[in-house]
């Protein structure tokens, strides 16, 4: 595997908040292909740290190298061509266009990246029935469930083939059922060679699905595990290791 | 403090921009409206305050000496039971000549001066109010109005030479008077006073003028039947021409009623477009409220309280709009009036009609009650559970067909999904289409008027072959300008004009005459119905002619002329506003009959031109032939390039126009504004996604911007018809008001390119309102925006 997110020596300072940085000299690699978890409780700089890695938001200082591209010194309209392919970002509360339809809502990222309309039928279609909801395509996200339009969301995210996958806190407005379903699909397209960044609060999603977890507390790393194949020790040994370093 | 009170000025704090474009708009919409209403107050006074103070005359005819004298025009009041009369003054129509070589009225004698003889400016009709100067004491002085005075620029001291005889007598001006008979020297013949003595001198065909005034006004059919009983007692013949107070008041409120028309209707736009604004505002609060509102409702505000923080949260920057707008107004109706008064030498008086002041107050704050409580009225009736369930629903996928149809054009996606967010919310999008749609109507109807006006105008000065218009005074030959004319190589058409009089059965005074030599036709003098004359006998006469004589097109009548009787057809129907030379006829209320010289001559033979109108070759200089056909005879010609004088109505007409469609404009942005502004902030999450998936901050603008357009497109187009409906109807009450029947040729304003870039100015006002709004969606913070939630 060959790295391909470095972040050196970030921080994030917010404006007031000098005292508290979000992210406080953070050094951290992604190797392509990877499966990362990104841990750590509420105000630790996980979301933070998706952002700037997602070219949301630029650091207050440091590096942030995506594939050889250092984010910090791309202007805005740069930031948003490296958003259309570089990163495919799953929310929490899906977000999806309400006034578009499910197939709309997936082509409108292929078209924002140049694509034709037809092209861009093409792809939304094509993703919909790999992910199982070919049959919701001329529906409106509210008449969906809350893990079909995550799968929406995910097809949205992965129609530009995009460099890694970014998901914050994607099962967190799931039922457990729903949520599984879709981390079980987060984990068979990193199978398939999607990097994934994965944000989340909980220690046993972490351990059970990602292959290396990084635990945040107050902006820095406390934490950088690479893990087996998931077993209910090593959620353990996660779940220990993050309550040491939070206390 | 209530909690109403609280919650009012707590809303106010957050939405301080959206207070301020409403304080914006009212403010421009009161000045608007207090402008017209206090000029609806004053614009018949100045003129009535005029007549009375100089004891106008009711009635004012001019008679024949030849025919009557003057101790028999001294029996006249009684005939007709005149309570008070002035004369018989001796009067004539008279050119003149200022300075050295150079004649008077701009364009050569378009205005010649009728001079009566008057030993004072007192009387007990007509008393004529000097406003410079002194009146006249002896032989070699003269007294002008003060109107011409200042378009011709003439001082006091300086001479003038009368025309009327070779002797070309000079006068000096010593006074400049008002006086309440006169029209403007733009569109109407001045008066001048010399003494009694002196009148006969100045020109040979001089008459009696009689001023009479009645114990109370008399209406139209008394007049005329007055007119009739002169007729009737005096030798035939003896009445050339009449005029009366009720065509004068008409022609002098005539431009202030045309100004107070557009003030009026600019207003009630300006207000409309408050309304849809007001509206669209509160629709917005209410919509992204739901939860503050049940809330408000669970904490135990009633339903009205509910209602009365809305309104009140409009009111308040109503009344602060109001406070600034309605002096505005009444500043601005002060000059325009001062105006008014100036030019009847009233002083000027301190302007302000409390109670229009209270009515535009009282008008504004009613429609912004309405325009707020109507929409409140459902966020008052909503019961506590279901708003704060409507305010906590996550936003579905509501769908609005045209919306959706939008965002499938085959454009670029941004553009077309911010073409469909301009409908998503269709009500929304109407108020602001109807803001817009008024803004655009405003500007088709200004466009209109003011071209109308200016054909108009047009037609009154602007023969449209002339390049030169030569006259002659009097005492020269007509042969010999003719050879000189002849003998000029440029020289393409003469066209010559003469003056007369026939007496047209039904009319009661004697019917003014233009009398033609040449291809007449190619004048261009607009004929409404009919044709133009084609030979001998055929006449064309204006609406006034036909009303009053009970004829028609295709009618044929004997009319007197020089006292003979001569067999007349009228073939069509002209459209004057002419003000012809013998007497003040300001309007196309003036009687007029076009007719071939050889008609003339058949009951006057000796009438002869004394106008004349020359087209050049191509390319000829008209300035440099002039010049060489006025040195032919310095002093007994006036050869000028014809140019049509620039009127200053018109002037006045484009800047007051220009401003209230400035205001209408800046209306119709502020609404369009407050829309997109609604929009964005509702689509902020959405706009974060989109950004999220890699929109850059111009697509933002452009979507938009998108919406934009979409709704000034709307507006543009809608507000064409509405415009060209609305002016319409103005221009059928201008006519109805006026009594004229204007030729097509005035309605000729709108062309297909035209009303294209007025339609695409509606695009633009859009464009201008939505530049903020879609600048800040731009700069939304995503990050900011989605983990807000």
């Amino acid at each position: 595997m060959t790295r391909l997110v470095e972040l050196i020596d970030v921080r994030k300072v917010y404006d007031g908040g000098a005292q508290h940085p979000a992210l406080n000299g953070i050094s951290l690699g992604v190797e392509r292909g990877e499966f990362l978890a990104v841990m750590g409780p509420s105000g630790s700089g996980k979301s933070t740290l998706l952002n700037v890695v997602a070219g949301l938001d630029r650091p207050t200082s440091g590096r942030v190298l995506v594939d050889g591209r250092d984010l910090g010194r791309a202007g805005e309209a740069e930031l948003a061509r490296y958003r259309r392919s570089g990163v495919g970002f799953v929310f929490q509360f899906f977000n999806l266009l309400g006034s578009l339809t499910v197939l709309e809502n997936v082509m409108v990222a292929a078209q924002l990246a140049g694509s034709g309309t037809a092209a861009a039928r093409q792809r939304a279609r094509e993703l919909l029935a790999q992910l199982g909801i070919a049959d919701q395509s001329g529906r409106y996200p509210a008449r969906l469930s809350g893990g079909q339009q995550q799968r929406v969301a995910i097809a949205r995210a992965l129609v530009n083939q995009p460099l890694m996958l970014l998901a914050d806190e994607p099962t967190g407005a799931l039922d457990s059922r729903s949520g599984d379903q879709v981390m079980e699909l987060l984990v068979e397209l990193n199978r398939g060679g999607q990097t994934v960044l994965l944000v989340t609060h909980d220690a046993k999603l972490a351990a059970r699905y990602a292959g290396r977890v990084v635990s945040l507390v107050d902006g820095r790393v406390a934490d950088d595990v690479v893990l087996q194949p998931s077993t209910a020790r090593a959620a353990e040994v996660v779940r220990v290791r993050v309550e040491e370093v939070a206390g | 403090m209530s909690a109403v009170t609280t919650k009012v000025l707590g809303d106010l704090r957050r939405r301080r921009l959206q207070a301020a474009v409403i304080a914006i708009v009212i403010f421009l919409a009161s000045g608007t409206t207090t402008l017209g209403l206090t000029l609806l107050q004053t614009s018949s006074d100045p003129w009535e305050r005029a007549f009375e103070a100089q004891r106008g005359a009711h009635l004012t005819v001019l008679f024949d000496r030849h025919k009557v004298d003057s101790q028999q025009l001294a029996g006249t009041p009684g005939l007709i039971g005149a309570s008070l009369a002035g004369g018989p003054w001796p009067w004539v129509a008279s050119s003149y000549e200022l300075g050295t070589h150079r004649a008077i009225g701009g364009g050569g004698f378009s205005f010649p001066l009728v001079t009566v003889g008057r030993e004072s400016p007192q009387s007990d009709v007509e008393v004529l109010r000097l406003v410079a100067g002194r009146w006249v004491q002896g032989p070699g002085e003269i007294v002008i109005t003060r109107s011409f005075a200042d378009l011709n620029h003439v001082r006091l001291g300086d001479r003038m030479r009368s025309l009327g005889t070779l002797e070309r007598r000079a006068l000096v001006v010593v006074g400049e008077a008002s006086d309440i008979d006169e029209a403007d020297a733009e569109w109407g013949t001045q008066f001048a006073w010399v003494t009694e003595s002196q009148l006969p001198l100045l020109a040979p065909d001089w008459g009696y003028k009689m001023v009479y005034r009645f114990s109370h006004a008399p209406s139209e059919p008394e007049l005329r039947d007055k007119l009739a009983r002169l007729h009737a007692a005096l030798p035939a013949g003896a009445v050339q021409a009449s005029l009366n107070y009720l065509l004068l008041r008409k022609v002098f409120n005539g431009t202030n009623q045309i100004a107070l028309a557009f003030f009026v209707a600019f207003g009630i736009f300006a207000l409309l477009a408050c309304a849809a604004t007001v509206a669209n505002l509160v629709i917005g609060i209410v919509i992204a409220n739901y939860r503050e509102i049940g809330i408000m409702k669970a904490v135990g505000f009633t339903p009205l309280q509910v209602v009365g923080t809305l309104v009140a949260q409009m009111q308040l920057p109503t009344l602060a709009g109001c406070l600034f707008g309605i002096p505005a107004g009444v500043a601005l109706s002060v000059s325009l009036v001062d105006q008014a008064e100036a030019s009847l030498a009233l002083p000027s008086e301190p302007l302000f009609a409390p109670a229009m002041a209270l009515a535009t107050l009282l008008i504004v704050i009613g429609v912004v009650l309405v325009a707020a409580a109507l929409p409140g009225l459902r966020a008052g009736r909503l019961s506590a559970v279901d708003a704060i369930s409507m305010g906590t629903a996550p936003r579905g996928g509501r769908r609005e067909p045209a919306a959706g149809l939008l965002r499938r054009l085959p454009l670029p996606r941004t553009v077309a999904l911010g073409a469909g967010d301009a409908l998503a919310r269709p009500l929304r999008g109407a108020l602001t289409v109807l803001a817009v749609l008024v803004g655009v109507a405003t500007l088709v109807f200004a466009t209109g008027l003011r071209t109308s006006v200016q054909n108009l105008v047009d037609i009154n000065f602007g023969n449209r072959i002339t390049d030169v218009l030569v006259q002659r005074a009097n005492a020269y030959p007509d042969q010999k300008v003719m050879a000189t004319l002849a003998a000029q190589p440029e020289t393409a058409l003469v066209v010559a004009m003469a003056g007369g009089k026939v007496v047209v059965p039904g009319v009661a005074d004697p019917v003014e005459v233009n009398a033609y030599r040449g291809d007449s036709a190619r004048l261009g003098i607009p004929v409404s119905r009919g044709r133009w004359f084609g030979g001998p006998g055929e006449v064309v006469a204006t609406r006034a002619v036909l009303e009053e004589a009970h004829l028609k097109v295709g009618d044929s009548f004997q009319g007197l002329i020089g006292g003979k009787a001569v067999q007349l057809r009228i073939v069509g129907q002209v459209f004057s506003f002419n003000n012809s030379a013998a007497l003040l006829r300001p309007t196309d209320l003036g009687r007029e009959l076009e007719m071939d010289l050889s008609t003339q001559a058949q009951g006057a033979p000796d009438s002869q031109p004394i106008r004349y109108s020359v087209k050049l070759k191509p390319g000829s200089d008209a300035d440099a032939y002039a010049r060489r056909v006025q040195a032919t005879e310095p002093d007994f010609l006036d050869a000028s390039a014809f140019r049509p004088p620039t009127v200053s109505f018109i002037g006045f007409l484009n800047s007051v126009m220009l401003l209230l469609a400035a205001v209408l404009a800046l209306i119709a942005m502020a609404g369009v504004f407050n829309t997109m502004l609604l929009n964005t902030r509702e689509r902020a999450r959405d706009t974060a996604v989109l950004k999220a998936l890699g929109m850059t901050p111009a697509q933002v603008l452009a979507m938009v911007a998108a919406g934009a357009v979409v709704l000034g497109i709307g507006g543009g187009l809608l507000g064409l018809p509405a415009g060209v409906g609305v002016y319409r109807a103005m221009m059928q009450a201008a006519e109805t008001g006026f009594g004229l029947h204007m030729p097509e040729s005035v309605f000729t304003v709108f062309s297909a390119p035209g009303l294209l870039v007025l339609a695409l100015a509606g695009v633009a006002v859009a464009l201008l309102g939505s530049l903020l709004p879609a600048r800040w969606a731009a700069r939304t913070r995503v990050a900011d925006v989605l983990h807000s939630e």
